[in-house]
């Protein structure tokens, strides 16, 4: 039995594990407009000059850091409670044969697929909802997906190392909520700091995609470097919940 | 990152007894805690054991005396801190909680597992009508594991530690949930496979079972006192308080096989 078939085989079972929860797919459709829209209206009360320094409106603003904050969370608690309900499974899985390598392959690719779902919806989501027409939509959908595969991946070292639904993605939702106020640039805070916070990049790379039209590729290898971190991080948490009998 | 060949793990090695098919010898455990102020506890202290070819070995103890840690040092699920565990052939194992994936039917369990056993699509296909003829739940192949009952997951449960006809079954408390009638199906299953050559150890708290061991093992306080079936030698001879309950179950099993194959622990509608 080849790597690549049992790898596909541990895809198509997770794959069908996360599409077969019907409140999941709702709350995937439904949380990314609901965020965007309460967003851009609590930000839309504020005038457009002299409270923040911004580039568009700052309900467009507002509705771009909804947009970046439900993909995040989104993807954070999906992987988190893919984690949680196949940690078990996953390490039987192993002993009755499946190679480490290829348990991971598969759950990261079933991470990956999430994300970029959630990432389609909330683009999807902000194009419909931003009053002015999106000029580099793709920018735009590439600037959420890096943001939700970091997320994705954060959701795969919280599940591995706190592998407790409540308070996993109570974590996961207050950090994706402060690192995205962080991210905005809304409130002035010295970008010494900000770029550190990872959804920093991601946002930029969406705000300029909707804003100005364009790619910013200054923030994209910064981006890339903070996807390139988490996924480390995450195949070294997974690998060890997986060798710890999956009850780290 | 190979979990599967890790070490002593599945797979195993040869070891000096070519009818053996496990063997642990002197193996120690001790869960320590990382927080403050808690203490560590301490589970095997030299447990000893063997379990040889077409051999039905029992485990028996009271709650919490590290029965299910034994065995997964046994299947080698759990590290352990001293000690050497030997293995040979391949390893079926049955955990007390079904550690399978509940959105999956069970066919496409039977697939998934098949498939880490490294058996072909046929294989999968005749060990799949097999056990779910014998186990009974062939009517329930299409669905999700979490739409199962208690009784029928853990049919599953064992399904998967049987369905590649491994040399060494260990099975931790299987028949949880099981009805009368495959409680009676599952030790037909386990002599027939005892007369195939496999060896199986089986944890379990219904002393009246003792007879269907060749071999009982009971773990108390960290180590294995064996027992030979028919030779009282080295088990207590002071009824536990699990014992006085086991009893009292295998009382109620009696009880109700004894009627006209009505169904002990049945009532079991299996849930939308």
């Amino acid at each position: 039995m080849s790597t690549v078939h049992r790898t596909l085989a541990g895809i198509q079972a997770s794959t069908r594990s996360f599409v077969r929860e019907p409140f999941t797919v709702v709350l995937l459709v439904v949380l990314p407009a609901l965020s965007i829209q309460i967003y851009g209206i609590g930000m839309g009360q504020f005038p457009d000059v002299g409270v923040f320094a911004v580039s568009g409106s700052v309900a467009t603003v507002g509705r771009i850091t909804g947009a970046v904050f439900a993909t995040g969370a989104l993807a954070g608690v999906l992987g988190l409670f893919q984690m949680i309900s196949a940690r078990h499974a996953d390490r039987r899985l192993a002993i009755c044969g499946f190679r480490g390598v290829e348990l991971v392959t598969a759950r990261f690719a079933t991470v990956a697929v999430a994300s970029a779902v959630v990432s389609v919806v909330a683009t999807l989501s902000l194009i419909v909802l931003v009053d002015d027409p999106i000029r580099a939509p793709l920018a735009a959908f590439g600037g959420l997906a890096i943001a939700g595969a970091i997320y994705g991946l954060l959701g795969i070292v919280v599940g591995s190392v706190l592998p407790k639904e409540l308070e996993g993605s109570l974590l996961l939702v207050i950090l994706a909520d402060v690192d995205n106020v962080f991210a905005s640039g809304l409130f002035g805070i010295e970008d010494s700091i900000t770029q550190f916070a990872p959804l920093a990049h991601p946002h930029a790379i969406v705000t300029e995609a909707v804003v100005e039209g364009a790619l910013a590729t200054g923030h994209l290898v910064p981006a890339l470097g903070h996807l390139s971190l988490f996924a480390i991080l995450s195949v070294a948490a997974y690998t060890y919940q997986l060798e710890s009998g999956g009850d780290a | 990152m190979d979990i599967a060949s890790k070490g002593d793990d599945a797979g195993g090695t040869a070891n000096s007894s070519g009818d053996t098919v496990v063997s642990a010898n002197s193996v120690e455990k001790t869960y320590d805690s990382v927080l403050p102020f808690t203490r560590s506890v301490e589970v095997l202290d030299g447990a000893t054991l063997h379990v040889e070819r077409g051999q039905v070995v029992g485990i028996m103890g009271e709650n919490g005396s590290g029965k299910s840690t034994l065995m997964g040092i046994l299947a080698g699920v759990l590290d352990h801190d001293a000690g050497e565990v030997e293995r040979a052939g391949s390893i079926g194992w049955c955990p007390q909680e079904p550690r399978l994936y509940d959105r999956l039917t069970v066919d496409e369990t039977f697939q998934l597992f098949g498939t880490a056993y490294g058996m072909s699509d046929d294989e999968i296909v005749e060990a799949r009508a097999w056990l779910t003829e014998v186990l009974d739940f062939e009517r329930f192949r299409d669905r999700q594991i979490r739409h199962l009952s208690g009784g029928n997951r853990q049919k599953v449960n064992l399904s998967v530690a049987l369905m590649h006809e491994p040399d060494l079954l260990l099975l931790d408390e299987p028949y949880t949930g099981f009805d009368w009638e495959t409680f009676l199906a599952f030790w037909d299953l386990t002599e027939e496979l005892r007369t195939r050559g496999v060896g199986v150890a089986i944890i379990s708290h219904i002393i009246n079972e003792r007879d269907r061991f060749d071999v009982v093992y009971e773990l108390h306080e960290g180590h294995l006192h064996r027992q030979e079936i028919g030779d009282d030698d080295g088990l207590s001879s002071e009824p536990t308080d699990d014992d006085v309950a086991c009893e009292r179950t295998a009382s109620f099993i009696d009880e109700a096989g004894a009627g006209s194959g009505q169904r002990a622990t049945a009532g079991q509608e299996e849930s939308e």
